[in-house]
């Protein structure tokens, strides 16, 4: 079931990180695993100035699939504009995951500078995908400042903790209906992914759950097959749940003697 | 046997890293008549070897969370090799070299345990079932009043540590001199400040029976060259590569000769180094951090080595001040004693890497390039320099690391 990203038809819901893999190769194949048909790049510490990461670079273009630049290691406006411009110039689009960072421990965003720097880069014609908290408020804030797509937390970067909070995940869905919802960060299993697909977000966004994983290429499928499960989920419509059992073949009519251990309907 | 003249069969190394100086180095130890040849584009005595920059450790257990278990299991080897390295080395030195044997002390915060404890997941998770037999023997839980211990300045900032006990290291700048004073005793040839275009067979064909080592100014022919260059090497394996495409063979097709023959790429590392008269760590130190793995590897009186970073760069430009924010703050977190210890020096390098981030060996009729040691370089460089002496003595050889070891048939 294809679906818009920025514009572009896609097959997958999955977008993935090109970090921390054991080597290139496990990434490539892991990416390739996945089904991803977009995958975020770092830059900000490779010299792009230099193109110091030209080789490593090479290796994500070979993918074919759509690249997403970041701004991760970013924790000002200024700061990551400016990696935004260079991305730009280095991966040949428009896209950047602007990522602000205001804490250094947990990587946690800077919702001021975030919106900041988010309003002077959709000025210079940028399709920002910024990497926020699950504030309503401040996902409004960067929906009226231009952004088609806002990326909440499911916790932060690297945890691995899922979506510690639900509730603000789907007063976000419910509230921006017609935004692009992507989860990205802080999910560690694939039902994590599975959670937030069934919630009604339009797509997964995750790294560190693939690359650190003991085996990244079959984690990677898990997270495939969790995301594809979720959605079809959501899209076919979960059942209210009910304070009581409700047998699925009617008790009036059924033999009592078979009832206790055959015909029990779930 | 292989092919000789003159004063026995005459061989090429080019490029004078670790891994350069520890194949003459063992080509020697073979006894076997040869005369050998060094080509580097440095001085001797310095240069812009990432074996200068290395911290020199010898840590295969350490590495077994990111790296494969191929590394794991020649790394185990090597480690067997170095005492038998040093001793020789040291025979023939006015000054004799270091093996620091004291093992790794694996450290994490108390807000880092998970990080600590994911490390020693992935570590019991991959050791083979040799190492599960007697675990004790390669890792050790200690608690708080053991790690007091062992390093009491330690046991004030953490809970307990994971001990692995066969890890080492050596000093590399001493390592690298050392080699090559022995290797210059033993009348090698070596050609400082050399810069070597390109290697190659001297005939395109199977039966080729010699190969050159290009300069400027012309061309040396050898029986074999063998190539160490790490990065400088880039160039001339992309073409290699690049031809094989194009060939076909008996043995190997286009795709499997493209992926034996893949790019490297540089992968940029930053060290710093310490002298620190108030920390008295006797022991490697590996700090768990969500973001960065660091080591601390300390050196005679007083100095310590701190690393590294790793990005996916090739720039060797000095290091940034987040590194050094990042390596810096770890060092005092581990030992307050960092805290006045004078900055003796930082330095910048690449490591040579495969897509795979595992080293290999190509044999090519004359030619043997040894390449992509990438973190690994001299925890791997005895084994790496010993299956290619076997191979290059003995066409009949097949190394047991089948991963690394290829004969190239383009």
């Amino acid at each position: 079931m294809s679906w818009q990203l920025a514009g572009n038809t896609l097959n997958s819901r999955f977008l993935i990180g090109s970090s921390l893999y054991p080597s290139p190769h496990i990434m490539q194949q892991s990416i390739a695993a996945s089904g991803a048909q977009v995958v975020t790049v770092s830059l900000r510490r490779q010299s792009p100035g230099l193109k110091g990461g030209d080789s490593f670079w090479q290796h994500i273009k070979s993918l074919n699939c759509h690249i997403l630049p970041n701004t991760a290691g970013c924790y000002s406006a200024k700061d990551a504009i400016h990696t935004a411009i260079m991305a730009r110039e280095v991966f040949n689009t428009h896209w950047i995951k602007l990522e602000v960072l205001g804490d250094e421990y947990n990587l946690q965003p800077d919702p001021f500078a975030l919106l900041e720097a988010t309003k002077e880069l959709i000025a210079q014609g940028f399709e920002v995908f910024p990497y926020s908290t699950d504030d309503l408020v401040l996902a409004e804030r960067l929906v009226s400042a231009g952004c088609n797509i806002v990326m909440p937390w499911g916790a932060p970067i690297g945890t691995g903790r899922g979506l510690i909070n639900p509730y603000a995940l789907k007063t976000l869905r419910a509230r921006l209906p017609d935004t692009t919802l992507i989860v990205d960060a802080g999910l560690g299993a694939p039902s994590h992914a599975v959670q937030a697909m069934e919630l009604g977000f339009d797509g997964v966004l995750l790294n560190t759950a693939v690359a650190e994983a003991q085996n990244p290429i079959l984690m990677a499928q898990a997270f495939r097959d969790g995301i594809a499960a979720g959605r079809s989920g959501f899209e076919a419509g979960v059942i209210q749940q009910r304070d009581l059992a409700k047998p699925s073949t009617p008790v009036l009519g059924t033999p009592f003697w078979h009832q206790d251990k055959d015909d029990r309907g779930g | 046997m292989a092919h000789q003249s003159g004063n026995g069969m005459r061989i090429a190394i080019v490029g004078a890293g670790i891994m350069g100086r520890m194949m003459a180095w063992q080509l020697l130890q073979r006894q076997e008549a040869i005369s050998l040849t060094i080509f580097d584009k440095d001085p001797i005595e310095s240069g812009s070897a990432a074996a200068y920059t290395a911290a020199g450790m010898l840590a295969p257990y350490s590495e077994l969370e990111s790296a494969d278990l191929a590394v794991f299991h020649m790394g185990l080897a090597s480690l067997t090799r170095w005492p038998d390295v040093i001793h020789t080395l040291n025979s023939r030195l006015a000054k004799p070299l270091t093996l620091f044997d004291r093992g790794t002390l694996v450290v994490a915060h108390r807000q880092d345990k998970a990080d600590f404890q994911q490390f020693s997941r992935q570590l019991i998770g991959k050791l083979p079932d040799f190492v599960q037999d007697r675990v004790f023997s390669h890792m050790q839980f200690l608690t708080q009043p053991t790690l007091h211990q062992y390093a009491p300045q330690l046991a004030n900032n953490f809970e307990g540590a994971l001990y692995l006990p066969n890890e080492a290291w050596v000093d590399t700048a001493e390592v690298m001199a050392g080699l090559a004073d022995c290797l210059q005793q033993s009348a090698v040839k070596w050609h400082a400040n050399t810069h070597v275009l390109r290697v190659d067979n001297e005939q395109q064909s199977a039966d080729a029976n010699s190969a050159a080592v290009f300069l400027p100014e012309g061309k040396h022919v050898f029986d074999y060259v063998i190539d160490c260059r790490g990065l400088g090497a880039k160039q001339d394996v992309s073409v290699v590569g690049q031809r094989g495409a194009k060939l076909s063979y008996n043995t190997v097709d286009d795709k499997t000769c493209e992926q034996q023959m893949p790019k490297l790429r540089g992968v940029r590392g930053e060290v710093i180094t310490l002298y620190a008269p108030e920390v008295e760590l006797k022991h490697a130190v590996r700090l768990m951090h969500p973001r960065y793995k660091l080591y601390i590897a300390p050196r005679h009186n007083h100095h310590f080595v701190i690393g590294a970073s790793q990005i996916e760069s090739e720039d060797t430009g000095p290091i940034t001040v987040r590194s050094t924010l990042e390596l810096l703050s770890a060092a005092y977190s581990i030992d307050a004693g960092f805290g006045e210890a004078k900055i003796v020096k930082t330095a910048t390098n690449c490591r040579p890497a495969y897509p795979d981030n595992l080293p290999k060996v190509h044999f090519n009729q004359r030619v043997m390039r040894i390449n992509g040691l990438f973190r690994h370089g001299y925890l791997l460089a005895p084994m790496l320099a010993e299956q290619a002496c076997n191979r290059l003595f003995d066409v009949d050889f097949k190394s047991t690391y089948v991963d690394l070891i290829q004969e190239v048939a383009c």
